[in-house]
């Protein structure tokens, strides 16, 4: 089940880009601003860009149909707006496949969503809208997770919490690729994918990256003897 | 039994409709009759048929634009269909249901990609309510204007027959006109129910199970152009219910914008039967429009809901 991409493209936004991740893989996808981050999770996703070229274990993405895309990848965007009042208990279930009933409990359980499963989604808080789409992205248990920022903006409980949850994730088999801007949490990931302009500058375990020049420089930042990152 | 609700309150309107008044049976058993399939019945499923088509439709660009004030009237669908179906009389000089209606879906369609050219894509919703109003002045504009050109010595009674809208003297074969493609239309967008709660969740999230925003949104568009355009060339322009009835519905569908439309469709029928047993109310030789009546009955539901809306918000 690896997930196979060959010169996956999204002009001007995205470069040619070949991207393997197999399961069991926490990786994640480092970079400034506009380097591409995102816009890799939503090719990788077949959201955007050529995605003709984007296979898993063989399988094109392209003719998949929804329920099977589902069962194969769970995307979390940035953005975490929900338009419409549909109450938070419908919400953890609106996917193309029903998740398993066990598993959605365990994770109400997990994320303190109890409380909140009568409540309009679009009445939520950021923070546990966060939560509630956390949730609802791995309820059916992709085989792949492609999420962007998901540990953005949420206190730092639910940060640790939804880490270590991601660890469980790729223990138990799931490829997980993770956008990240926090570079205090690079620990928590087996390997690294430097963006920069679209390109990716380097792919490599982490560590091999975490310490070096590069990711300082990615930020255009200056590594002190130390090892803290400060301006240059 | 809140679900069966719309249903139970559907039937009670159609047959106060179809009944109502009584007086029909007083009258010989030939001519009721013939009073009750020749005029009666046509005009009952013509406001079943329409305002289901508003129902729908309402609810199915809702959820296209992620808003809950996209509407058959708000977008300038219906006003262009009303256009259209004038300046099809006007310049073609083709007057029978068919060819009104073919005019219809093409003024509505014309608005509504006139909508997208004008709002650009991915417009945000006040940029794109604004060009929808701004089509919708233009197009009645334009319709006054043909109106009041024509050599019709009944040109000011058409006129708000096509602005307000009208099922009087409405007959089978506008009702067969308006009906069959709306009844199409109105199923094909029905069947789309689950990609619409799927965009529930966001372009991106749904756009990754393979429920790409913008077919849909053009399928949708050119449904819904089909739909009223062919209802608004037989009875005219009516507002109100396409936006009221879709926004009740999501009370009855937790929410959910494809699960509202079968609730949208019904209770977007019952509206319109109520309104047009309130324009027969209205002294004879005084024919009130109807959208007079959906205005009247729709403007305090509507600002009920913005009131409701804003306390949950604040």
């Amino acid at each position: 089940m690896t997930l196979d991409a060959r010169a996956l493209a999204f002009p001007p936004r995205l470069a040619p880009t070949d991207l393997r991740v197999d399961p069991g893989e926490l990786v994640a996808l480092i970079g400034p601003n506009g380097s591409g981050k995102t816009s890799l999770l939503r090719a990788l996703a077949g959201i955007v860009g050529t995605h003709a070229a984007l296979r898993v274990d063989g399988e094109a993405i392209a003719a998949a149909a929804p329920a099977r895309r589902a069962r194969l990848f769970g995307f979390l965007p940035a953005s975490r707006l929900i338009h419409w009042a549909i109450p938070v208990r419908d919400l953890l279930t609106l996917s193309p496949v029903a998740p398993d009933a066990e598993r959605l409990e365990a994770l109400i359980e997990r994320l303190s969503l109890g409380d909140l499963l009568d409540r309009a989604a679009n009445q939520l808080s950021t923070g546990e809208r966060a939560r509630v789409l956390f949730a609802r992205t791995l309820a059916t248990s992709p085989r792949y997770l492609l999420l962007d920022e998901p540990l953005a903006n949420l206190d730092p409980f639910w940060v640790l919490t939804m880490r270590d949850m991601l660890r469980e994730e790729a223990t138990a088999g799931t490829g997980v690729v993770v956008a990240l801007h926090d570079l205090q949490l690079l620990g928590a990931f087996d390997r690294l994918v430097l963006m920069r302009e679209g390109r990716v500058v380097a792919d490599a375990p982490r560590f091999e990256l975490e310490h070096s020049d590069e990711i300082a420089q990615l930020f255009d930042l200056r590594r002190e003897p130390d090892g803290t990152m400060v301006l240059d | 039994m809140i679900r069966l609700a719309p249903f139970l309150l559907l039937w009670l309107m159609a047959l106060l409709h179809l009944l109502l008044p009584f007086d029909l049976f007083a009258l010989d058993d030939e001519v009721a009759r013939a009073i009750m399939l020749e005029l009666r019945a046509p005009r009952t499923l013509l406001a079943v048929g329409y305002g289901a088509a508003l129902g729908i439709t309402g609810a199915a660009l809702q959820a296209v634009f992620a808003n809950p004030l996209a509407s058959p009237d708000i977008t300038g669908a219906a006003s262009g269909g009303a256009l259209g179906a004038v300046a099809t009389a006007h310049f073609f000089l083709l007057t029978s249901p068919l060819a009104l209606a073919i005019g219809g879906a093409a003024g509505s369609g014309l608005a509504l990609v006139g909508l997208f050219a004008i709002a650009g894509r991915g417009a945000d919703p006040a940029r794109l309510l604004l060009a929808g109003l701004s089509i919708a002045l233009a197009a009645g504009a334009a319709t006054s204007l043909l109106l009041a050109l024509a050599p019709s010595p009944f040109a000011f009674y058409d006129q708000w027959r096509w602005l307000m809208g009208s099922l009087v003297d409405s007959g089978w074969p506008d009702a067969a006109a308006a009906l069959v493609p709306a009844g199409i239309a109105g199923l094909l967008l029905w069947r789309m129910r689950r990609s619409y709660d799927l965009a529930a969740l966001g372009e991106d999230v749904a756009a990754s199970y393979g429920v790409e925003a913008r077919p849909l949104a053009r399928r949708t568009i050119l449904l819904s152009a089909i739909a009223i355009g062919a209802c608004v060339a037989a009875c005219g322009a009516i507002g109100f219910v396409g936006l009221i009835a879709p926004i009740a519905a999501r009370a009855l569908s937790r929410g959910h914008p494809g699960r509202a439309l079968l609730p949208a469709a019904i209770l977007g029928a019952a509206l319109l039967l109520a309104a047009d047993l309130a324009v027969r109310a209205a002294p004879a030789g005084r024919p009130i429009p109807i959208g007079v009546v959906t205005a009247l009955i729709g403007t305090p539901l509507f600002i009920l809901l913005l009131m409701r809306m804003r306390s949950v918000s604040a």
